[in-house]
């Protein structure tokens, strides 16, 4: 009871949170017939209703909404910031060596992954044991400045984790996705990726 | 890269995922999903347009810096709506116009206006004619009411507010808020019964 000694108490000696715990269900004996507890319901499924109209009006009020300008003013910082992160060299040419970023490729293989029905390709990551600091790569990259590591393009491993249709057979799909990803990498690319984890981390439902 | 599903398509967590991955189209899906909570909360915490606006970019900028380091896709929004909140509150730290007590943020016990006779009041509100349930007033919703919650509401001590408005308005769970303004549980059910106390009895002129 202490931890309830700053709580107002209405005039029949109840709290106002007891009032409101039952606030859903029809009044109780003692509610009927008294007068403070009727009052407080009364007042309480008032500003239920006002809160409900004040929440449906404000989401539909177009007056509050933020600006188109806002969400412009976010995609310009963030298209800015887009993390190239590491890089891949595809091939060296006498001009220099041509690489993709960790983020094209991620994105080219979420692509490749969606191309079957059923999958929903979420987050990839490029694993690179043997991940090399070559400050020669970043010298051929144009504002190659960020570009402080190179992944072995002999040993791109990813891990692809996608949310599956809870109709589709898993292994078969496992075995297709792998297939799908690796043939599509290497037709835009020509890496042969060494390995190819999956993790189905979901199942939705159609 | 263009995806070969629409992200209309796509389950939310699947997008935040993407999102996670720097993918610039999934972000956009993001903001436009969201923005209008975020302002709108920022709005009843600030009550100023231009300054629920700057919140709504402050922390989306913040999401975007974040979000390859969330741990999972399903701790986005709890996330997003937590440094909305903050943000909600550094502003209001900062704008000493508030007419409630800036102390008063996290604890309404000692800030809230009117908590001493909170009681009296309560036991003074008229009876409505017939049963409150049947009371059609009850439900009749006007302009001037909701204006007037939206003023009364101004005057709730911060940090109940925001439990108040999580709840009431954007349907979080207790313990989803208690994640949002990383107090226990119990306070936040504390904090939201006290709002609803100073709301209902703020509202009652109004019946």
């Amino acid at each position: 009871m202490a931890l309830n000694e700053d709580q107002p108490r209405l005039g029949c000696g109840r709290l106002i949170d007891e009032v409101w715990a039952s606030i859903d269900q029809p009044p109780s004996t003692h509610e009927q017939t008294c007068a403070d507890c009727q009052s407080a319901r009364a007042a309480l499924h008032h500003l239920v209703a006002v809160t409900e109209s004040m929440r449906d009006r404000d989401r539909d009020n177009p007056a509050l909404q933020p600006g188109h300008r806002v969400k412009e003013a976010i995609m310009m910082v963030a298209r800015a910031e887009v993390r190239r992160s590491r890089r891949t060299p595809l091939a060296t040419t006498p001009l220099g060596t041509i690489d993709i970023s960790e983020q094209a490729l991620s994105a080219l293989i979420r692509f490749a992954a969606s191309t079957l029905p059923g999958v929903r390709a979420r987050r990839c990551t490029v694993t690179a044991p043997r991940t090399i600091h070559a400050p020669q790569a970043s010298q051929a990259t144009q504002g190659g400045a960020s570009a402080t590591t190179v992944v072995d393009v002999e040993d791109v491993r990813i891990t692809l984790t996608v949310a599956l249709s809870s109709q589709v057979r898993i292994p078969a799909t496992m075995e297709l996705l792998r297939e799908r990803v690796g043939t599509i990498v290497q037709a835009q690319t020509s890496i042969t990726m060494q390995q190819i984890d999956i993790l189905v981390e979901d199942l939705y439902d159609l | 890269m263009a995806s070969a599903v629409s992200l209309d398509d796509l389950d939310e967590l699947t997008v935040v995922a993407r999102a996670q991955d720097g993918d610039l189209h999934a972000f956009e899906w993001l903001i436009s999903a969201y923005q209008g909570g975020v302002f709108r909360l920022a709005f009843r915490m600030l009550g100023d347009h231009a300054e629920a606006e700057d919140i709504v970019q402050e922390t989306f900028i913040a999401a975007w810096r974040n979000l390859p380091n969330l741990s999972a896709p399903q701790a986005f929004i709890p996330w997003l709506y937590r440094t909305a909140t903050n943000k909600c509150f550094d502003q209001l730290r900062r704008s000493l116009r508030r007419p409630t007590d800036p102390v008063s943020f996290d604890d309404g016990a000692a800030g809230t206006p009117g908590a001493a006779g909170e009681g009296e009041l309560w036991n003074q509100l008229p009876m409505p004619a017939g049963g409150p349930a049947q009371d059609p007033a009850v439900y009749h919703e006007t302009e001037a009411q909701m204006q007037a919650l939206a003023d009364v509401l101004q005057t709730v001590p911060a940090g109940l507010r925001v439990c108040w408005l999580l709840r009431g308005v954007h349907n979080f769970s207790y313990a989803e808020i208690a994640a949002i303004v990383q107090q226990p549980e119990s306070t936040v059910r504390g904090r939201i019964a006290r709002a609803r106390r100073l709301l209902a009895e703020g509202m009652q002129p109004w019946r």
